[in-house]
């Protein structure tokens, strides 16, 4: 099968790249554009490591295919720090040890940030509902709750 | 004199004694005493102990000076993780 | 001289941020998948779909004519004549005459792209004869039960024994009978417990490149990198020295990455496929399938209590498989069985089994959850039957500082009376239960480990410092070993670079497993410093004309000793480095040991918890973890691996199990069916450190990382039967098992 080239926007750029039909757009973010920032985790939408936003939509990368990518914008973790400055999430995360290995933080903040331009307020509750669908299996998820909370209220306090 | 204590399992390949004092310097020749007393133990041995002296558990290095005084325990080779 | 007391410390028990942190949180960090290279060939791995069968025939002709194919591998590419657990590792890295379990490994194939080794993975034939198979150790070791391997027994199993029983263990002390007639009550019960998954997030990932003369390097994420070096040349009979191994970043391990799985076979596909590298990314149900979750255990235990709670005798006898090979962690599980307590009589008898399942690696205190479950369920109902308050008889029966442990020797200076004693302090104790709530107490323990460590440290021209260590840091130990480098050589945290370095910049380090990066990597640090110091104190000697031994170091830089050592301006750490090329040349510590001086860990957990009387399912409350650090270094990562800890057990008491068909193969190889906790299913998670520091480390450390796992899965299942009134003997305690034991006992 042939490849089909696709031209998109990933974090504010325009990009292009050739995509094996059954390729997932996760694997076309990760080998043909080297953005490995975006894990994977069990490539069955479960586990939300691979997590990007679509066109402002939270999305598995693993259950969309690269072809799909055509024309969106999409957002990955590598976008989440502008011109160097990292976004409070990103901080707080430091700040409160909200990360053992690392590994699932990439998807928890790209997620954390939908969440909060969704709803600038939850609470912790709604935090953690909002969340489930990122498995973290070094933390317990104390922390990042915690950091996701005080991040929130730093960014309405500044807003 | 140092005392040594193999674990209970081992009593059937001693007379039943599981508690033995020793003069001997190093781990090794305590060990290789006991097996000449006891050859059933010979196997159990090349297979691997772990050994605590006074509670702390070292790696089994036959050239490891017995201090005197000292309580060697014997354990089933510890396999963790 | 290394402080030790609190107020002294100016770095340790603050918590600065890691020095890895930007990396982690922007997604630059590279773990194991995020590596490309030249040349590179993806590879695939065929593995069996029967539990039990005899490998007739592998045909790989239709894989290798496809176009983009470049290598295939079976266990004729692998050198005969290993034995004993160099020869487990390669039969469970490729089977041999027959697949072992449903996964094992049988060919692997490497080719230009991802898409293609796995179509040509699927075109490679091959022809079984399906074998009985058990994947129950009490079914194994039935006298019916069929044979995984002859003659795999050791020197301790005695006569009569299924030839499953590979190991068996036995020890105790004191007069059993005489110690069951002294109690008021005996009570003896089975508990079980099933397989569960390690469950990191990232599956096992390598890219290994290996040339026809034997030269290779790997980049793969592992908690030991020497032990993959090891084991991979062991299984492909390559020299040790040859094959450099890199660690990348680790997206957790807790015991299961500090073993081999696939990462041989990127060596063997690289080696034929003229030296490309190769790498090989395992999907999510192969981890599941193929790597290595923990021992399933079928436990009996008898414990007799006096009127007023005094434990009087106890006996354990534990049967765990750990797999198609010998090491289920049953050796470690009695060991830790009664060892929060002192008991006059103990005996225990474990056999290791097995059983047509993956080949058990670590999980986090292996062997310890289990026996927790066991030991502190039984106590829990003696206490309930006896109307005592658990709490109170652990203090009552608490194992001492310096007195004979239940495994034999006597313990050094251990922290459980302080755990027990916070843990009846702490507030969420007299929090309010309504209905349907229960609260369940239960202690654990783990031994912790010293093991082979290496570390080097150099200093820089502008008087800061790199520290090469070999754990890899899987929660944070970067940080902690730069703030024991900078506390003992007194400059500020930001000075000290940490690096974990390959197999070739180093001696030998056994992995960050035992909960030993800490306490053994953190004491070579603190050894490599010091030997820093006395030649960067020789150095100030020589310029100042007097002898070494009337220099100290203070706060970063070299004093005169006294008023008679002379008026000397200090020299600072970085006016000596910048002189160093000519004043002797350059500077650095190193050490090399296994430390003795090893610290345990006990712990107390008190769980609430809510049962929907009509879905069965449990919600947990409250949790709270005391357990004893020793020293916390940076109290947030301790905080973590408590909280973490706490909740890989609330998993595998509530939820987590190998679920095998009839036919042997695993049903829930995805994270949809083999459900670990995720955040909608938890509180926050309460935590107090509690610090008997330990005299065996410089800054008093104790490792923590694995007995948290231990108390949650026992204090679970006890408050649960607070809550229902319904005893769960068999773990997990899944919504619809508790139903119907909680309607089983409304029927009387």
């Amino acid at each position: 099968m042939s490849k089909i080239h696709i031209t998109t926007k990933v974090n504010g750029e325009e990009v292009e790249f050739l995509a094996d039909p059954r390729d997932t757009l996760l694997d076309c973010l990760r080998d043909q554009l080297e953005l490995t920032g975006t894990k994977e985790g069990c490539s069955t939408g479960d586990c939300g490591a691979c997590s990007v936003t679509v066109d402002g939509t939270l999305v598995c990368s693993c259950l969309m295919l690269g072809v799909e990518a055509q024309d969106k914008q999409i957002e990955t973790i590598e976008g989440m720090a502008q011109d160097g400055e990292l976004h409070p999430l990103q901080r707080k995360f430091i700040e409160h040890a909200a990360l053992q290995c690392g590994f699932c933080t990439p998807g928890i903040l790209v997620a954390a940030k939908a969440l909060l331009e969704k709803n600038p307020d939850p609470n912790e509750t709604e935090v953690r509902y909002w969340l489930a669908g990122n498995l973290c299996r070094c933390t317990g998820y104390d922390k990042i709750i915690r950091a996701v909370m005080d991040a929130a209220a730093e960014m309405r306090g500044a807003a | 004199m140092v005392k040594i204590v193999l674990w209970s399992g081992l009593r059937r390949f001693t007379d039943g004694t599981l508690e033995f004092e020793t003069t001997a310097p190093t781990l090794g020749r305590a060990m290789s005493d006991l097996v000449a007393q006891y050859p059933g133990l010979g196997p159990i041995f090349d297979q691997g102990v772990s050994v605590a002296i006074d509670g702390d558990i070292v790696p089994p290095n036959p050239a490891m000076a017995l201090p005197d005084g000292a309580e060697v325990h014997f354990l089933q080779q510890m396999r963790g993780g | 001289m290394a402080k030790d007391t609190a107020n002294e410390l100016r770095i340790v028990g603050t918590r600065p941020d890691r020095p890895d942190g930007l990396d982690k949180v922007t997604g630059r960090a590279r773990y194991g998948a995020d590596i490309s290279a030249a040349g590179l060939l993806h590879g695939a791995v065929v593995r069996s779909p029967h539990a039990h069968a005899r490998i007739v025939k592998i045909d790989a002709s239709k894989a290798l004519a496809l176009s983009g194919v470049k290598a295939v591998v079976t266990r004729d590419d692998f050198p005969t004549g290993l034995t004993g657990e160099a020869w487990d590792l390669q039969e469970n890295t490729m089977a041999g005459e027959r697949a072992l379990y449903d996964g094992h490994a049988v060919a692997a194939v490497a080719a230009t792209s991802a898409q293609l080794a796995r179509d040509a993975a699927k075109l490679i034939e091959v022809e079984y004869e399906i074998l009985p198979h058990v994947t129950d150790v009490d079914a194994a070791m039935a006298p019916d039960a069929p044979i995984i391997r002859e003659g795999a027994a050791d020197h301790s199993v005695p006569d009569g024994l299924h030839p499953n029983v590979v190991r068996y263990i036995e020890f105790g002390h004191g007069d059993l009978e005489d110690g069951f007639a002294k109690a008021d009550i005996v009570r003896e019960h089975q508990y079980k417990t099933e397989a569960a998954h390690q469950g990191y997030i990232e599956p096992h990932a390598c890219m290994g490149q290996m040339g026809a003369d034997g030269k290779g390097e790997m980049w793969v994420c592992t908690q030991g990198h020497w032990y993959i070096r090891k084991m991979c040349t062991q299984v492909l009979g390559l020299d040790a020295s040859q094959l450099r191994v890199t660690p990348s970043e680790i997206g957790g391990g807790f015991g299961g990455k500090t073993t081999i799985f696939m990462e041989p076979l990127s060596l063997a596909l690289s080696r034929k496929a003229g030296g490309r590298p190769v790498k090989i990314v395992m999907s999510r149900s192969e981890v599941l399938r193929a790597t290595g979750p923990t021992a399933s255990a079928s436990m009996d235990v008898k414990i007799g209590m006096t009127k007023d709670g005094k434990i009087t005798a106890g006996s354990a006898t534990f049967r765990m498989q750990g797999g198609a090979f010998a090491g289920a962690p049953v050796d470690m599980a009695l060991y830790c069985a009664f060892a929060a307590y002192k008991v006059p009589a103990l005996q225990h008898v474990g056999y290791d089994v097995l059983a047509n399942r993956p080949k058990a690696a670590a999980y986090r205190a292996p062997g310890s959850p289990m026996a927790a479950f066991a030991v502190e369920s039984l106590l829990d109902e003696m206490c309930n039957e006896l109307g005592l308050d658990p709490l109170d008889v652990r203090v009552k029966n608490a194992a001492q500082s310096h007195e004979t442990s239940s495994f034999g020797p006597k313990f050094g200076v251990i922290g459980l009376n302080e755990t027990l004693a916070a843990t009846q302090a702490h507030p969420n104790l007299s929090a309010p239960l309504g209905p349907n709530q229960g609260r369940g107490i239960a202690s654990g323990f783990w031994f912790n480990h010293g093991g082979d460590t290496s570390v080097s440290m150099a200093l820089g021209e502008d008087g800061t410092v790199t520290v090469s260590i070999g754990t890899p840091d899987i929660g944070g130990s970067r940080a902690s070993m730069a703030m024991m480098a900078a506390e003992t050589l007194e400059i500020p945290y930001d000075n000290v670079r940490v690096n974990i370095v390959e197999t070739g910049a180093l001696g030998v380090n056994e992995p960050t497993h035992g909960s030993r990066a800490t306490f053994a990597t953190g004491k070579a640090t603190v050894e490599a410093a010091q030997g820093m110091i006395v030649e960067m104190c020789k150095r100030a000697a020589a310029k100042w004309g007097i002898e070494p031994d009337a220099v100290e170091w203070r706060d970063g830089a070299a004093h005169p000793a006294g008023p008679n050592a002379g008026e000397y301006p200090p020299m600072t750490i970085g006016e000596i480095g910048a002189a160093m090329s000519n004043t002797g040349g350059p500077i650095a510590g190193h050490h090399e040991s296994v430390p003795a001086g090893v610290g345990e860990s006990f712990g107390t957990h008190v769980v609430d918890v809510e049962v929907d009387p009509e879905t069965g399912r449990t919600t947990i409350l409250r949790y709270l973890v005391v357990q004893d650090a020793g020293r916390a270094i940076h109290p947030a990562y301790v905080e973590g691996q408590y909280q973490g800890g706490a909740v890989q057990g609330i998993g595998w008491a509530l939820n987590e199990e190998y679920v095998y068909d009839d036919m042997g193969r695993l049903q829930n190889p995805v994270f949809l069916d083999y459900r670990v906790p995720v955040a909608s299913d938890l509180p926050m998670i309460d935590t107090v450190i509690v610090e008997v520091p330990n005299p065996g480390h410089p800054y008093g450390v104790r490792g923590v990382g694995e007995t948290g796992i231990a108390p949650p899965l026992p204090a679970v299942a006890n408050a649960v039967a607070a809550a229902t009134g319904v005893r769960m003997r068999h773990l997990p305690i899944t919504p619809s098992k508790l139903l119907a034991a909680i309607k089983a006992s409304k029927n009387g």
